[in-house]
């Protein structure tokens, strides 16, 4: 069995005394896309923070390509090879796109190939081509979303964390992420995504975990069949009555 | 004629509290530090151009931005990185702070009395055009002044480090996500910040020759007041606020006569709570385009 990218182990987040995230576990393979879904509030986002080391505190192991990254600043994590694209995208708004994407480069372990990783991010996002002189915060919200993509690719990530990229896109904008997803996942490149929006997301997926509540209630993988039931088991079990939890 | 020469000298000081003003506004950026303790940094170059003025020339010039760049590292060591992510009012309590400690060294090591520097004296000399007399003093100023604001310019947009550090003063964490180490960032700040701040105490000690333990704050709070009238988070309108309230505070000392000279400040500080009151965000604030959503 080949070693895994990601390894979380037994991860709690709390805040305060309030628990996000409740001994969660899962691994991620080389080349795998392996989604994170789940109801808002499930504690999706907070694994993504606590893996990028966002969170001043937290329990439990965190491996990347074998080694504990538990406890190391963001940049460092970065530099060790994980890109994340941040829920609502975060593009530096007065800087340029081309400045922006200069930034993405920051956590390459060697400028080697960072001409081509920009051209094949253009290639993708072509959009980004014809605005690279162009003030990043009078992009349109699904622009700034192939921006920060794209600046989370030209960085050669390892591993690459995608918290919602689809929150409030156009349909059409949702078409180019996904499609930007896939040319990704084709270059053997390893991806996790965090959606709110289950089906699309299971579907492109190799395997998914289902979160509620902070905790892993269902995994499946892309070829499972009738899963959308049993999805929709665990977002209404999230938000309807149950265990005496407070909705946030 | 007069004016002309009023306009020339309010120019020289406005552009010398502009770079005053800039230190102020990188600090701010990268920070969110309003930093009180700024005028002390030219306090202590000045004290250091006093303790080396048996030097040659160059070399004292050289150590006073040593001894402002390292004292500038030390507070961003010891008393800034423990309170980084702290709220802003912590962080301008311990600028206080650290204003009055600096304050309360100088005077115990050289007294309340003023301690003359003579390193640049010769800059007071004028030459006439026309029927101007200038002093050599404001055309460096001037000069020195606006090369210091294009190179820092240049160094933002042009640079790897300038661009990290306005990606950190744009979205610090964000910045740290991609990689930027913010320890660097920081740092190359306050070296930068250090440096305008030596450059324009050099050139307001051949105005100021005596050096005493407010030298500095008078200078700092007059810079900070530009810069919050500018705009505190954007360097340009700070830098441009700094250069309004030196020019303003130049135009008006000429213009007053010299029996009205001590209403000075209450005329200067009026103007500003007046700008205060009718431009909220700064005087040179365009209105932010829509960004974050």
């Amino acid at each position: 069995m080949t070693t895994a990218v990601l390894s979380v182990r037994d991860l709690w987040v709390r805040y305060g005394n309030v628990p996000a995230v409740r001994g969660v576990s899962f691994d991620v393979f080389p080349g795998e896309v392996v989604a994170l879904l789940g109801p808002n509030g499930a504690g999706k986002s907070s694994t993504l923070s606590a893996i990028m080391g966002r969170l001043g505190r937290q329990e439990g192991t965190i491996e990347f390509q074998g080694d504990s990254i538990v406890g190391l600043s963001p940049d460092k994590v970065a530099r060790r090879g994980i890109s994340l694209v941040p829920e609502g995208r975060h593009i530096f708004g007065d800087l340029t796109v081309d400045e922006n994407l200069q930034l993405g480069m920051v956590s390459r372990g060697s400028q080697v190939g960072a001409d081509e990783d920009l051209a094949w991010a253009l290639e993708l996002f072509p959009v980004l081509d014809d605005f690279m002189g162009r003030q990043a915060g009078l992009l349109s919200g699904g622009q700034q979303q192939q921006l920060a993509i794209a600046r989370a690719l030209v960085a050669q990530p390892q591993l690459m964390l995608l918290d919602e990229p689809s929150l409030g896109l156009a349909p059409s904008v949702i078409d180019i992420v996904f499609g930007a997803l896939d040319s990704i996942r084709g270059r053997g490149r390893t991806i996790v995504i965090v959606e709110q929006r289950a089906a699309r997301t299971a579907a492109f997926a190799d395997r998914s975990f289902v979160i509620a509540n902070g905790e892993i209630r269902l995994a499946i993988n892309q070829n499972d069949e009738d899963t959308a039931e049993a999805i929709a088991a665990v977002y209404f079990g999230a938000e309807g009555a149950g265990e005496g939890r407070v909705d946030r | 004629m007069i004016y002309l020469q009023y306009l020339i000298d309010a120019t020289a000081i406005g552009s010398l509290y502009a770079l005053v003003a800039l230190g102020i506004g990188l600090i701010f950026g990268v920070m969110r530090l309003v930093n009180f303790a700024h005028g002390e940094l030219l306090m202590a170059g000045g004290y250091s151009l006093f303790v080396t003025s048996e030097w040659p020339t160059v070399l004292s010039i050289l150590m006073a931005f040593v001894v402002v760049v390292v004292l500038a590292l030390i507070l961003e060591r010891l008393a800034f990185r423990p309170l980084r992510g702290a709220s802003p009012a912590t962080m301008l309590v311990m600028t206080f702070a650290i204003s009055f400690l600096l304050r309360a060294v100088a005077q115990k090591k050289w007294s309340a009395q003023g301690k003359a520097v003579n390193q640049l004296s010769g800059l007071n000399k004028a030459f006439t055009l026309g029927s101007l007399d200038i002093r050599w003093v404001t055309v460096v100023a001037i000069v020195v002044s606006s090369s210091l604001l294009i190179a820092t310019q240049a160094f933002l947009t042009r640079t790897n480090l300038g661009l990290q550090m306005r990606a950190a003063a744009s979205d610090f964490g964000t910045a740290q996500i991609l990689g930027v180490r913010a320890d660097r960032v920081v740092v190359g700040t306050f070296v930068l910040s250090g440096i305008l701040a030596t450059a324009a105490m050099l050139l307001f000690s051949v105005q100021r020759p005596v050096i005493t333990p407010d030298w500095g704050l008078q200078i700092g709070l007059v810079a900070l007041v530009g810069v919050v009238i500018g705009g505190l988070d954007r360097l340009g309108p700070a830098t441009l606020g700094g250069f309004f309230v030196g020019f303003a505070n130049s135009w008006l000392a000429n213009l007053l006569p010299s029996d009205k000279r001590i209403f000075l400040d209450s005329a200067l500080y009026g103007l500003v709570i007046l700008v205060l009151l009718i431009r909220p965000a700064g005087l040179f604030q365009r209105h932010v385009i829509a960004e974050r959503v």
